[in-house]
Protein backbone atom coordinates (compact mmCIF):
# COMPACT_ATOMS: atom_id res chain seq x y z
CA UNK A 1 0.00 0.00 0.00
CA UNK A 2 1.20 3.50 -0.82
CA UNK A 3 2.81 5.17 2.20
CA UNK A 4 1.02 8.42 1.35
CA UNK A 5 -2.26 6.61 1.55
CA UNK A 6 -1.37 5.27 4.99
CA UNK A 7 -0.40 8.77 6.12
CA UNK A 8 -3.75 10.00 4.87
CA UNK A 9 -5.50 7.28 6.84
CA UNK A 10 -3.69 8.25 10.01
CA UNK A 11 -4.84 11.84 9.53
CA UNK A 12 -8.35 10.62 8.93
CA UNK A 13 -8.27 8.61 12.13
CA UNK A 14 -6.98 11.58 14.12
CA UNK A 15 -9.73 13.83 12.89
CA UNK A 16 -12.55 11.38 13.28
CA UNK A 17 -12.28 10.14 16.84
CA UNK A 18 -12.53 6.57 15.55
CA UNK A 19 -10.59 4.15 17.72
CA UNK A 20 -9.26 1.86 15.05
CA UNK A 21 -9.39 1.41 11.30
CA UNK A 22 -8.59 -1.53 9.05
CA UNK A 23 -8.27 -1.37 5.29
CA UNK A 24 -8.01 -4.24 2.87
CA UNK A 25 -6.76 -3.61 -0.63
CA UNK A 26 -6.08 -6.56 -2.88
CA UNK A 27 -3.91 -8.88 -0.84
CA UNK A 28 -2.58 -6.22 1.47
CA UNK A 29 -4.18 -5.00 4.64
CA UNK A 30 -3.32 -2.35 7.14
CA UNK A 31 -4.70 -1.68 10.56
CA UNK A 32 -4.19 1.53 12.47
CA UNK A 33 -5.16 1.73 16.09
CA UNK A 34 -5.18 4.57 18.57
CA UNK A 35 -5.27 2.30 21.58
CA UNK A 36 -2.59 -0.21 20.64
CA UNK A 37 -0.81 0.51 23.92
CA UNK A 38 -3.73 -0.10 26.19
CA UNK A 39 -5.65 -2.93 24.58
CA UNK A 40 -6.55 -5.30 27.39
CA UNK A 41 -6.15 -9.02 27.91
CA UNK A 42 -6.50 -9.97 24.28
CA UNK A 43 -3.51 -8.37 22.61
CA UNK A 44 -3.11 -10.55 19.52
CA UNK A 45 -5.32 -9.39 16.69
CA UNK A 46 -8.37 -11.58 16.64
CA UNK A 47 -9.37 -10.66 13.15
CA UNK A 48 -7.92 -13.03 10.59
CA UNK A 49 -6.73 -10.61 7.97
CA UNK A 50 -6.14 -11.94 4.49
CA UNK A 51 -2.39 -12.48 4.01
CA UNK A 52 -1.05 -9.31 5.56
CA UNK A 53 1.39 -8.00 2.99
CA UNK A 54 1.83 -4.66 4.70
CA UNK A 55 3.00 -4.58 8.28
CA UNK A 56 0.47 -3.05 10.65
CA UNK A 57 1.24 0.51 11.48
CA UNK A 58 1.68 0.96 15.23
CA UNK A 59 -0.43 3.39 17.18
CA UNK A 60 0.50 6.30 15.03
CA UNK A 61 -2.22 8.56 16.24
CA UNK A 62 -0.76 8.46 19.70
CA UNK A 63 2.14 10.47 18.35
CA UNK A 64 0.02 13.57 18.38
CA UNK A 65 0.18 14.90 21.92
CA UNK A 66 -2.94 16.22 23.54
CA UNK A 67 -2.73 20.00 23.71
CA UNK A 68 -1.57 20.98 27.18
CA UNK A 69 -4.51 22.30 29.14
CA UNK A 70 -4.62 25.97 29.87
CA UNK A 71 -5.58 25.16 33.45
CA UNK A 72 -3.29 24.12 36.22
CA UNK A 73 -5.85 21.94 37.94
CA UNK A 74 -6.33 18.25 38.39
CA UNK A 75 -7.37 16.40 35.24
CA UNK A 76 -10.03 13.70 35.32
CA UNK A 77 -9.29 11.24 32.52
CA UNK A 78 -11.50 8.64 30.93
CA UNK A 79 -10.87 5.11 32.22
CA UNK A 80 -12.24 3.56 29.03
CA UNK A 81 -13.10 4.01 25.37
CA UNK A 82 -16.73 4.99 24.90
CA UNK A 83 -19.18 7.82 24.58
CA UNK A 84 -19.14 10.77 26.97
CA UNK A 85 -22.44 11.85 28.49
CA UNK A 86 -22.87 14.86 30.70
CA UNK A 87 -26.31 13.84 32.00
CA UNK A 88 -28.09 10.66 33.08
CA UNK A 89 -30.46 10.76 30.11
CA UNK A 90 -31.01 12.92 27.04
CA UNK A 91 -32.45 16.26 28.04
CA UNK A 92 -31.74 15.78 31.74
CA UNK A 93 -29.76 18.33 33.71
CA UNK A 94 -25.98 17.86 33.32
CA UNK A 95 -24.26 16.40 36.37
CA UNK A 96 -21.94 19.39 36.55
CA UNK A 97 -21.30 22.75 34.90
CA UNK A 98 -18.16 24.85 34.79
CA UNK A 99 -17.91 26.75 38.06
CA UNK A 100 -19.73 24.11 40.13
CA UNK A 101 -18.23 23.16 43.46
CA UNK A 102 -17.99 19.43 43.83
CA UNK A 103 -16.95 16.93 46.46
CA UNK A 104 -14.84 13.85 45.81
CA UNK A 105 -17.24 11.02 44.99
CA UNK A 106 -19.81 13.17 43.17
CA UNK A 107 -20.85 11.79 39.79
CA UNK A 108 -19.59 14.13 37.07
CA UNK A 109 -20.34 12.23 33.86
CA UNK A 110 -21.12 8.83 32.34
CA UNK A 111 -18.97 6.97 29.84
CA UNK A 112 -20.92 4.35 27.94
CA UNK A 113 -19.63 1.57 25.73
CA UNK A 114 -21.68 -1.42 24.64
CA UNK A 115 -24.34 -0.81 27.29
CA UNK A 116 -21.72 -0.71 30.00
CA UNK A 117 -22.37 2.47 31.93
CA UNK A 118 -19.49 3.89 33.88
CA UNK A 119 -20.49 6.65 36.25
CA UNK A 120 -17.37 8.71 36.64
CA UNK A 121 -16.92 10.22 40.07
CA UNK A 122 -14.72 13.15 40.94
CA UNK A 123 -11.56 11.83 42.57
CA UNK A 124 -10.90 15.22 44.13
CA UNK A 125 -12.99 17.97 45.70
CA UNK A 126 -12.88 21.42 44.17
CA UNK A 127 -14.33 23.55 41.43
CA UNK A 128 -14.95 22.44 37.85
CA UNK A 129 -12.64 24.68 35.84
CA UNK A 130 -13.18 23.16 32.43
CA UNK A 131 -15.15 20.48 30.65
CA UNK A 132 -12.96 19.17 27.85
CA UNK A 133 -15.38 16.98 25.90
CA UNK A 134 -18.73 17.51 24.23
CA UNK A 135 -21.86 15.62 25.24
CA UNK A 136 -22.25 12.40 23.21
CA UNK A 137 -18.66 12.65 21.93
CA UNK A 138 -16.58 9.50 21.31
CA UNK A 139 -13.85 9.33 23.94
CA UNK A 140 -10.50 7.58 23.99
CA UNK A 141 -8.84 5.82 26.91
CA UNK A 142 -7.16 8.37 29.19
CA UNK A 143 -8.58 11.33 27.30
CA UNK A 144 -8.90 14.30 29.70
CA UNK A 145 -12.54 15.08 30.47
CA UNK A 146 -12.53 17.66 33.26
CA UNK A 147 -10.22 20.00 35.05
CA UNK A 148 -10.86 20.34 38.78
CA UNK A 149 -9.12 23.03 40.79
CA UNK B 1 -45.49 -2.69 49.15
CA UNK B 2 -47.31 -3.01 52.48
CA UNK B 3 -48.21 -6.29 54.27
CA UNK B 4 -51.88 -6.07 53.20
CA UNK B 5 -50.88 -5.78 49.55
CA UNK B 6 -48.49 -8.72 49.84
CA UNK B 7 -51.20 -10.85 51.43
CA UNK B 8 -53.68 -9.86 48.72
CA UNK B 9 -51.18 -10.94 46.09
CA UNK B 10 -50.65 -14.26 47.83
CA UNK B 11 -54.40 -14.84 47.81
CA UNK B 12 -54.68 -13.91 44.13
CA UNK B 13 -51.54 -15.70 42.95
CA UNK B 14 -53.48 -18.82 41.89
CA UNK B 15 -55.04 -16.85 39.03
CA UNK B 16 -58.56 -17.78 40.19
CA UNK B 17 -61.48 -15.45 40.78
CA UNK B 18 -61.70 -14.06 44.33
CA UNK B 19 -64.61 -11.92 45.53
CA UNK B 20 -63.93 -8.64 47.25
CA UNK B 21 -65.94 -9.83 50.26
CA UNK B 22 -63.94 -13.04 50.62
CA UNK B 23 -60.64 -11.19 50.26
CA UNK B 24 -61.77 -8.64 52.84
CA UNK B 25 -62.75 -11.36 55.28
CA UNK B 26 -59.47 -13.18 54.87
CA UNK B 27 -57.53 -10.02 55.55
CA UNK B 28 -59.87 -8.51 58.11
CA UNK B 29 -60.49 -5.34 56.08
CA UNK B 30 -63.51 -3.85 54.30
CA UNK B 31 -64.37 -4.45 50.67
CA UNK B 32 -63.68 -0.80 49.98
CA UNK B 33 -60.23 -1.18 51.51
CA UNK B 34 -59.62 -4.24 49.34
CA UNK B 35 -60.57 -2.22 46.28
CA UNK B 36 -58.27 0.63 47.28
CA UNK B 37 -55.28 -1.67 47.84
CA UNK B 38 -55.91 -3.42 44.54
CA UNK B 39 -55.91 -0.06 42.79
CA UNK B 40 -52.53 0.65 44.32
CA UNK B 41 -51.23 -2.73 43.20
CA UNK B 42 -52.52 -2.00 39.73
CA UNK B 43 -50.45 1.17 39.71
CA UNK B 44 -47.35 -0.98 40.43
CA UNK B 45 -48.00 -2.88 37.22
CA UNK B 46 -49.87 -5.81 38.75
CA UNK B 47 -52.50 -6.85 36.24
CA UNK B 48 -55.68 -7.38 38.19
CA UNK B 49 -58.88 -7.78 36.26
CA UNK B 50 -62.20 -7.13 37.97
CA UNK B 51 -65.00 -9.21 36.60
CA UNK B 52 -68.60 -7.99 36.62
CA UNK B 53 -68.54 -7.16 40.30
CA UNK B 54 -67.98 -10.82 41.06
CA UNK B 55 -64.44 -10.33 42.09
CA UNK B 56 -60.87 -10.03 41.01
CA UNK B 57 -58.32 -12.23 39.36
CA UNK B 58 -54.73 -11.88 38.17
CA UNK B 59 -54.16 -11.95 34.42
CA UNK B 60 -52.20 -15.16 34.93
CA UNK B 61 -51.20 -17.30 37.92
CA UNK B 62 -47.98 -16.07 39.50
CA UNK B 63 -45.42 -18.22 41.18
CA UNK B 64 -43.49 -15.74 43.29
CA UNK B 65 -39.76 -15.37 43.27
CA UNK B 66 -38.22 -17.32 46.10
CA UNK B 67 -34.53 -17.05 46.97
CA UNK B 68 -34.55 -20.47 48.69
CA UNK B 69 -35.81 -22.13 45.51
CA UNK B 70 -33.28 -20.28 43.38
CA UNK B 71 -30.47 -21.42 45.66
CA UNK B 72 -31.70 -25.01 45.44
CA UNK B 73 -31.31 -24.93 41.67
CA UNK B 74 -27.80 -23.49 41.74
CA UNK B 75 -24.92 -25.81 40.92
CA UNK B 76 -23.53 -26.67 44.39
CA UNK B 77 -19.99 -25.43 43.78
CA UNK B 78 -21.29 -22.01 42.70
CA UNK B 79 -23.31 -21.44 45.86
CA UNK B 80 -20.40 -20.13 47.94
CA UNK B 81 -19.65 -17.66 45.15
CA UNK B 82 -23.20 -16.30 45.25
CA UNK B 83 -23.48 -15.73 48.99
CA UNK B 84 -26.60 -13.57 48.89
CA UNK B 85 -29.66 -14.23 46.75
CA UNK B 86 -32.43 -11.81 47.61
CA UNK B 87 -35.84 -11.29 46.07
CA UNK B 88 -37.86 -8.12 46.50
CA UNK B 89 -41.47 -7.30 45.74
CA UNK B 90 -40.45 -4.18 43.97
CA UNK B 91 -37.78 -1.52 43.66
CA UNK B 92 -36.84 1.27 41.28
CA UNK B 93 -34.34 -0.87 39.38
CA UNK B 94 -32.45 -3.92 40.61
CA UNK B 95 -29.26 -2.46 39.12
CA UNK B 96 -29.72 0.88 40.87
CA UNK B 97 -30.56 -0.85 44.15
CA UNK B 98 -27.52 -3.13 43.93
CA UNK B 99 -25.23 -0.18 43.10
CA UNK B 100 -26.47 1.54 46.27
CA UNK B 101 -25.83 -1.64 48.22
CA UNK B 102 -22.32 -1.82 46.75
CA UNK B 103 -21.68 1.54 48.41
CA UNK B 104 -23.05 0.12 51.65
CA UNK B 105 -20.62 -2.78 51.49
CA UNK B 106 -22.66 -5.50 49.77
CA UNK B 107 -20.84 -8.78 49.26
CA UNK B 108 -19.43 -9.63 45.85
CA UNK B 109 -21.65 -12.29 44.31
CA UNK B 110 -24.84 -10.72 45.67
CA UNK B 111 -27.86 -11.43 43.49
CA UNK B 112 -30.99 -9.30 43.56
CA UNK B 113 -34.31 -9.98 41.84
CA UNK B 114 -37.58 -8.07 41.93
CA UNK B 115 -41.18 -8.89 41.05
CA UNK B 116 -41.47 -5.49 39.42
CA UNK B 117 -39.47 -2.32 38.85
CA UNK B 118 -40.80 1.20 39.00
CA UNK B 119 -37.89 2.65 37.04
CA UNK B 120 -36.40 -0.22 35.05
CA UNK B 121 -33.57 1.12 32.93
CA UNK B 122 -32.46 0.61 29.37
CA UNK B 123 -29.71 2.48 27.59
CA UNK B 124 -29.51 6.29 27.79
CA UNK B 125 -32.64 7.10 29.74
CA UNK B 126 -34.80 4.55 27.96
CA UNK B 127 -37.07 2.68 30.31
CA UNK B 128 -37.38 -1.07 30.69
CA UNK B 129 -41.03 -2.06 30.92
CA UNK B 130 -41.21 -4.09 34.13
CA UNK B 131 -44.69 -5.42 34.92
CA UNK B 132 -45.21 -7.37 38.12
CA UNK B 133 -44.50 -11.10 38.24
CA UNK B 134 -44.06 -11.38 34.48
CA UNK B 135 -40.35 -11.28 33.88
CA UNK B 136 -36.95 -11.76 35.30
CA UNK B 137 -35.26 -8.59 36.56
CA UNK B 138 -32.00 -9.92 37.89
CA UNK B 139 -28.82 -8.14 38.93
CA UNK B 140 -25.52 -9.63 39.98
CA UNK B 141 -22.71 -7.80 41.76
CA UNK B 142 -19.29 -8.97 40.58
CA UNK B 143 -15.71 -7.77 40.72
CA UNK B 144 -12.86 -7.97 38.22
CA UNK B 145 -9.21 -7.28 39.06
CA UNK B 146 -8.60 -5.14 35.95
CA UNK B 147 -9.77 -1.62 35.11
CA UNK B 148 -12.82 -0.73 32.99
CA UNK B 149 -10.72 -0.90 29.83
CA UNK B 150 -10.26 -4.65 30.31
CA UNK B 151 -14.02 -5.21 30.49
CA UNK B 152 -15.22 -3.97 27.13
CA UNK B 153 -16.13 -7.48 25.95
CA UNK B 154 -18.15 -8.19 29.08
CA UNK B 155 -21.36 -7.01 27.41
CA UNK B 156 -20.94 -9.61 24.71
CA UNK B 157 -20.15 -12.40 27.17
CA UNK B 158 -23.20 -11.73 29.35
CA UNK B 159 -25.41 -11.72 26.24
CA UNK B 160 -23.96 -15.10 25.26
CA UNK B 161 -24.72 -16.51 28.72
CA UNK B 162 -28.36 -15.39 28.45
CA UNK B 163 -28.72 -16.76 24.93
CA UNK B 164 -27.23 -20.12 25.93
CA UNK B 165 -29.66 -20.32 28.85
CA UNK B 166 -32.60 -19.66 26.55
CA UNK B 167 -31.29 -22.33 24.22
CA UNK B 168 -31.16 -24.75 27.15
CA UNK B 169 -34.95 -24.39 27.26
CA UNK B 170 -35.17 -25.74 23.73
CA UNK B 171 -35.51 -22.34 22.03
CA UNK B 172 -32.68 -22.80 19.57
CA UNK B 173 -33.35 -19.84 17.30
CA UNK B 174 -32.30 -17.30 19.91
CA UNK B 175 -30.03 -14.55 18.56
CA UNK B 176 -28.12 -11.54 19.83
CA UNK B 177 -28.08 -8.05 18.41
CA UNK B 178 -24.93 -6.13 19.18
CA UNK B 179 -24.01 -5.56 21.87
CA UNK B 180 -26.39 -7.79 23.80
CA UNK B 181 -30.09 -7.53 22.97
CA UNK B 182 -31.67 -10.97 23.07
CA UNK B 183 -33.98 -11.86 20.19
CA UNK B 184 -36.26 -14.78 19.53
CA UNK B 185 -37.99 -15.13 16.18
CA UNK B 186 -36.92 -11.62 15.30
CA UNK B 187 -38.56 -10.09 18.35
CA UNK B 188 -36.95 -8.77 21.51
CA UNK B 189 -36.89 -11.20 24.41
CA UNK B 190 -34.48 -9.50 26.76
CA UNK B 191 -31.63 -7.13 27.36
CA UNK B 192 -28.55 -6.55 29.44
CA UNK B 193 -27.33 -3.39 31.10
CA UNK B 194 -24.11 -3.18 33.07
CA UNK B 195 -23.18 -0.50 35.60
CA UNK B 196 -19.62 -0.27 36.71
CA UNK B 197 -17.43 1.62 39.02
CA UNK B 198 -13.71 1.58 39.56
CA UNK B 199 -10.37 3.20 38.98
CA UNK B 200 -8.64 2.99 35.61
CA UNK B 201 -6.12 0.49 37.00
CA UNK B 202 -8.75 -1.66 38.72
CA UNK B 203 -10.28 -3.45 40.47
CA UNK B 204 -13.69 -2.81 38.95
CA UNK B 205 -17.02 -3.57 40.56
CA UNK B 206 -19.80 -4.30 38.13
CA UNK B 207 -23.53 -4.74 38.47
CA UNK B 208 -24.78 -6.93 35.64
CA UNK B 209 -28.48 -6.44 35.00
CA UNK B 210 -30.52 -8.89 32.97
CA UNK B 211 -34.11 -8.37 31.91
CA UNK B 212 -35.86 -11.33 30.32
CA UNK B 213 -39.53 -11.48 29.29
CA UNK B 214 -41.03 -14.59 30.81
CA UNK B 215 -44.78 -14.16 30.66
CA UNK B 216 -45.86 -10.70 29.61
CA UNK B 217 -49.50 -10.13 28.77
CA UNK B 218 -50.57 -8.24 25.65
CA UNK B 219 -51.89 -5.54 27.95
CA UNK B 220 -48.56 -4.97 29.72
CA UNK B 221 -46.66 -5.35 26.47
CA UNK B 222 -48.49 -2.44 24.87
CA UNK B 223 -46.02 -0.01 26.37
CA UNK B 224 -42.97 -1.77 24.87
CA UNK B 225 -41.82 0.37 21.95
CA UNK B 226 -40.72 -2.45 19.64
CA UNK B 227 -41.79 -5.96 18.61
CA UNK B 228 -41.39 -8.20 21.66
CA UNK B 229 -41.82 -11.80 22.65
CA UNK B 230 -41.84 -13.70 25.94
CA UNK B 231 -40.69 -17.22 26.77
CA UNK B 232 -44.20 -18.43 27.70
CA UNK B 233 -45.40 -17.79 24.13
CA UNK B 234 -42.93 -20.36 22.87
CA UNK B 235 -43.26 -22.99 25.56
CA UNK B 236 -46.07 -25.36 26.43
CA UNK B 237 -45.49 -24.79 30.14
CA UNK B 238 -44.56 -21.41 31.57
CA UNK B 239 -41.02 -21.70 32.87
CA UNK B 240 -40.47 -21.25 36.59
CA UNK B 241 -38.75 -17.93 37.11
CA UNK B 242 -36.85 -19.34 40.08
CA UNK B 243 -35.44 -22.15 37.99
CA UNK B 244 -34.69 -19.79 35.13
CA UNK B 245 -32.82 -17.40 37.45
CA UNK B 246 -30.68 -20.27 38.72
CA UNK B 247 -30.06 -21.55 35.17
CA UNK B 248 -28.89 -18.08 34.15
CA UNK B 249 -26.51 -17.81 37.10
CA UNK B 250 -25.21 -21.34 36.51
CA UNK B 251 -24.30 -20.30 32.95
CA UNK B 252 -23.10 -16.83 33.69
CA UNK B 253 -20.58 -17.39 36.49
CA UNK B 254 -18.36 -19.87 34.58
CA UNK B 255 -18.39 -17.55 31.56
CA UNK B 256 -17.35 -14.61 33.75
CA UNK B 257 -14.43 -16.74 34.96
CA UNK B 258 -13.46 -17.60 31.40
CA UNK B 259 -13.70 -13.95 30.41
CA UNK B 260 -11.52 -12.89 33.33
CA UNK B 261 -8.86 -15.40 32.26
CA UNK B 262 -8.88 -15.07 28.51
CA UNK B 263 -10.77 -11.92 27.63
CA UNK B 264 -13.22 -11.67 24.80
CA UNK B 265 -11.32 -13.63 22.13
CA UNK B 266 -12.41 -17.17 23.18
CA UNK B 267 -16.02 -16.05 22.74
CA UNK B 268 -15.82 -14.76 19.19
CA UNK B 269 -16.84 -18.08 17.62
CA UNK B 270 -19.87 -18.33 19.88
CA UNK B 271 -20.77 -14.72 19.13
CA UNK B 272 -20.62 -15.37 15.38
CA UNK B 273 -23.13 -18.21 15.80
CA UNK B 274 -25.55 -15.93 17.64
CA UNK B 275 -24.94 -12.69 15.73
CA UNK B 276 -28.24 -11.46 14.34
CA UNK B 277 -26.88 -8.69 12.13
CA UNK B 278 -23.69 -10.19 10.70
CA UNK B 279 -23.36 -9.39 6.99
CA UNK B 280 -26.59 -7.41 7.05
CA UNK B 281 -26.79 -3.79 5.96
CA UNK B 282 -27.09 -1.76 9.16
CA UNK B 283 -27.54 1.76 10.39
CA UNK B 284 -25.68 2.82 13.49
CA UNK B 285 -26.96 5.86 15.35
CA UNK B 286 -24.26 7.62 17.37
CA UNK B 287 -25.87 10.60 19.01
CA UNK B 288 -26.68 12.80 16.03
CA UNK B 289 -24.32 10.97 13.71
CA UNK B 290 -25.57 8.16 11.48
CA UNK B 291 -23.36 5.48 9.95
CA UNK B 292 -24.49 3.14 7.17
CA UNK B 293 -22.63 0.00 6.27
CA UNK B 294 -22.54 -3.75 6.51
CA UNK B 295 -22.10 -5.41 9.91
CA UNK B 296 -18.95 -7.56 10.05
CA UNK B 297 -19.04 -9.11 13.50
CA UNK B 298 -17.07 -7.96 16.51
CA UNK B 299 -13.37 -7.41 17.12
CA UNK B 300 -11.21 -8.66 20.00
CA UNK B 301 -12.69 -6.03 22.32
CA UNK B 302 -16.28 -6.70 21.38
CA UNK B 303 -16.56 -3.53 19.30
CA UNK B 304 -18.92 -3.69 16.34
CA UNK B 305 -17.21 -3.78 12.95
CA UNK B 306 -19.02 -1.95 10.19
CA UNK B 307 -17.79 -1.99 6.61
CA UNK B 308 -18.41 1.04 4.47
CA UNK B 309 -16.98 1.27 0.97
CA UNK B 310 -14.49 -1.48 1.70
CA UNK B 311 -13.29 0.14 4.94
CA UNK B 312 -13.99 -1.53 8.27
CA UNK B 313 -14.46 0.73 11.25
CA UNK B 314 -15.01 -0.23 14.86
CA UNK B 315 -17.62 1.22 17.16
CA UNK B 316 -17.93 1.01 20.91
CA UNK B 317 -21.40 2.47 21.25
CA UNK B 318 -24.49 3.40 19.34
CA UNK B 319 -27.88 1.99 18.45
CA UNK B 320 -27.71 -0.41 15.57
CA UNK B 321 -30.62 -1.38 13.37
CA UNK B 322 -30.91 -3.62 10.35
CA UNK B 323 -31.83 -1.79 7.14
CA UNK B 324 -33.83 -3.27 4.34
CA UNK B 325 -31.60 -3.81 1.30
CA UNK B 326 -32.28 -1.14 -1.33
CA UNK B 327 -29.15 -0.93 -3.41
CA UNK B 328 -25.83 -2.71 -3.52
CA UNK B 329 -23.90 0.48 -2.91
CA UNK B 330 -23.40 1.42 0.71
CA UNK B 331 -22.96 5.06 1.46
CA UNK B 332 -21.08 6.60 4.33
Amino acid sequence: MDIRKIKKLIELLEESGIAEIEIQEGEGSVRISRYGQVAPVAQPAAIPAAAPAAAPVPAAAAAKPVAPPAFNGHEVKSPMVGTFYRSASPGAKPFVEVGDTIAAGDTICIIEAMKILNQIEADKSGTIKAILAEDAEAIEFEQPLFVIE
Amino acid sequence: MNPVQKELLRQLSDGELHSGTALGEQLGISRAAVWKQLQLLHSFGVEINSEHRQGYRLSHPVSFLDSGKIEQWLVPHLRPRLPVVETMWGCDSTNSELMRRLHDGAEIGSVLLAEHQTAGRGRRGKGWVSPFGSSLYLSLLWRFPGGPMTLSGLSIVVGIAVAETVREYGLVDVQLKWPNDIYLQGRKLGGVLIDLEGEAEGPTSVVIGIGLNVEISQQSGQTIDQPWISLAEQMSLSPSRNQLAAALLNRLVPLLDRFQQGGMVPFIGEWDNLDRIRNHPVTLQLGEKTVHGVARGVDHMGALQVETNGVIQRYFSGDVSVRPVRSKRETA
